[in-house]
């Protein structure tokens, strides 16, 4: 039996959330952004907004040049999380093969409960349905169905807003005959280029092309194109209690104009140290390479290196110490940077680690510990380092998803 | 007008079987009365182990952000969000639209 694979996406998502909650901004060209000043970048746009042409990531200024109605929204990380979770709820009543893609993409494997629910189709309506009680009127979903997670995705864009789309066998021809290779998920730009120097633009063109030449120019990967090529989609559904344990974790901050001085930033960076140890105790683990970068300036290069500790840790000055270092060997330091990073992997489980051999470590364990339950109880801001003092908040991080900050 | 984030303000809700919140009828912020005539979104915060449900509600055109502590059992509002206009005709004020909060 092939596989009934449903594509769930939120339409506009960030942005129908705010129009949800506040009926001022229903209707209206609006653009989510983390600070709404000129400098900014918008995460998300309405769908009053995107018949501009807008897409994520474009900078304030230039939105507000081409559509002066433009309404900045501040976003609310927590509302979109917590609007998640409980959609989340709603679909793991259908199956509980459930793949999180992101904070607003679920794949779900209905093939052995479609038919309780009328078909596919029908359980993509009904779903609809309930999103409307549950959610409100202005938060909707669009579901594609395909024998595949890509192509379920890729006939969903097809009915967006707020509709259900099903790719029968017989459309897959025409669908392969008129998809660029672009529109693929899993398909970037880069590999896009190297498919035209072939000759190669559609998905047609793709499965037409020999699996030979594409494991030669793209090794494994060029089976998985000719795969796809063919309208068929071997990519497994990873449901939500299988997913993997973490490779890494990292914080990186974009940097309003008043922190970009090096000083400062590296205050945004040692926050960002002490954050990322923080998620690491509670993950439990410690981690051994330390990965540290930056961008000069507003539009610079990014840099960026690692370097491996002597001996796993989760603490985070040890972190910061690490990052220090990895500053200190890149070669030229602007003296204004837009962005910096912080990332550990190398992880390792705590609990299989022998125990700390001198009393300064296990000392500085011991404050971490009591540091993390003051957070615990009574709010991350509870507790910080004096330097921290100095910085302005900074606007809570819009977009992106953390796994690990809920529990379902 | 005077209302910073965080004002307290006393609160009628209804608890119903099936859901997952109190419903907000009422609430009486100075000397005013109002009542919700519908709750556009509900979400939930933590600060620590303190929840908060933070409530988008509508009262006519009147819109307003308020959050419920469910350690505490306490109401603040958080945002208040009325329309303002001057007649120049008449040389009076009419309330149509005035953010407050943030």
């Amino acid at each position: 039996m092939s596989r009934l694979i449903l594509h769930l996406d939120m339409d506009s998502y960030f942005a129908s959330v705010e129009q949800q909650a506040q009926p001022s901004l229903r209707g209206r060209p609006i653009g989510v952004t983390g600070r709404p000043t000129e400098r900014s970048i918008i995460t998300a746009f309405s769908r009053e907004a995107k018949r501009y042409g807008f897409h994520a990531g474009i900078p304030v200024w230039e939105a507000q040049k081409r559509c002066p109605e433009l309404v900045l929204v501040p976003g609310h990380p927590e509302r979109y999380i917590d609007t998640t979770k409980r959609f989340l709820e709603i679909l793991k009543e259908y199956t509980a093969r459930l793949e999180v893609y992101s904070i607003d993409e679920v794949f779900m494997d209905v093939t052995q409960e479609a038919e309780r629910h009328g078909g596919a189709v029908a359980m993509a309506h009904e779903i609809q349905r309930r999103f409307l009680g549950a959610l409100g009127p202005w938060i909707t979903a669009t579901l594609g169905i395909a024998s595949g997670k890509v192509f379920a995705k890729l006939i969903g864009k097809r009915f967006k807003p707020d509709g259900v789309g099903l790719l029968r066998d017989e459309d897959l021809p025409e669908l392969l005959r008129r998809t660029p290779v672009g529109d693929v998920c899993g398909i970037g730009p880069r590999i896009e280029k190297r498919l035209a120097q072939l000759g190669i633009r559609t998905l047609r063109d793709l499965g037409e092309t020999s699996e030979s030449l594409l494991r030669r120019e793209f090794g494994v990967y060029g089976l998985f194109l000719h795969s796809i090529g063919r309208g068929c989609d071997p990519t497994p559904l990873v449901p939500y209690t299988d997913v993997p344990p973490p490779k890494s974790v990292g914080h990186s901050k974009s940097l309003p104009p008043e922190l970009r001085d090096m000083p400062l930033a590296l205050l945004v960076l040692h926050d960002l140290c002490e954050q990322v140890a923080g998620r690491m105790r509670k993950l439990g683990y410690v981690g051994r390479t330390v990965h540290c970068g930056f961008r000069a300036g507003s539009i610079g290069p990014h840099a960026a290196k690692q370097i491996t500790l002597a001996l796993p840790s989760d603490d985070g000055d040890v972190i910061y110490r690490a990052c220090e270092a990895i500053l200190d060997a890149i070669p030229s330091h602007p003296s204004e940077v837009s962005n910096v990073a912080v990332s550990v992997g190398n992880l390792t489980e705590r609990d299989r680690l022998p125990d700390l051999l001198f009393e300064e470590d296990r000392r500085r364990d011991r404050l971490n510990g009591a540091v993390d339950r003051i957070r615990t109880r009574y709010g991350s801001q509870a507790i910080r380092r004096g330097s921290s003092f100095l910085l302005k908040p900074l606007p809570p991080h819009v977009g992106g998803f953390l796994p690990e900050t809920w529990e379902f | 007008m005077n209302a910073r984030a965080g004002t307290p303000i006393d609160a009628l809700v209804v608890y119903r079987r099936r859901q997952s919140h109190p419903e907000l009828r009422t609430f009486f912020w100075q000397t005013r009365r109002v009542d919700v005539s519908r709750t556009n979104l509900v979400h939930t915060e933590r600060e620590g182990e303190t929840t908060y449900l933070v409530y988008a509600v509508s009262s006519g055109k009147d819109h307003f952000d308020l959050r419920f502590d469910t350690r505490r059992g306490r109401w603040t509002l958080e945002k208040v969000d009325f329309d303002l206009r001057l007649d120049m005709r008449r040389g009076r004020w009419t309330l149509e639209k005035v953010d407050v909060g943030d």
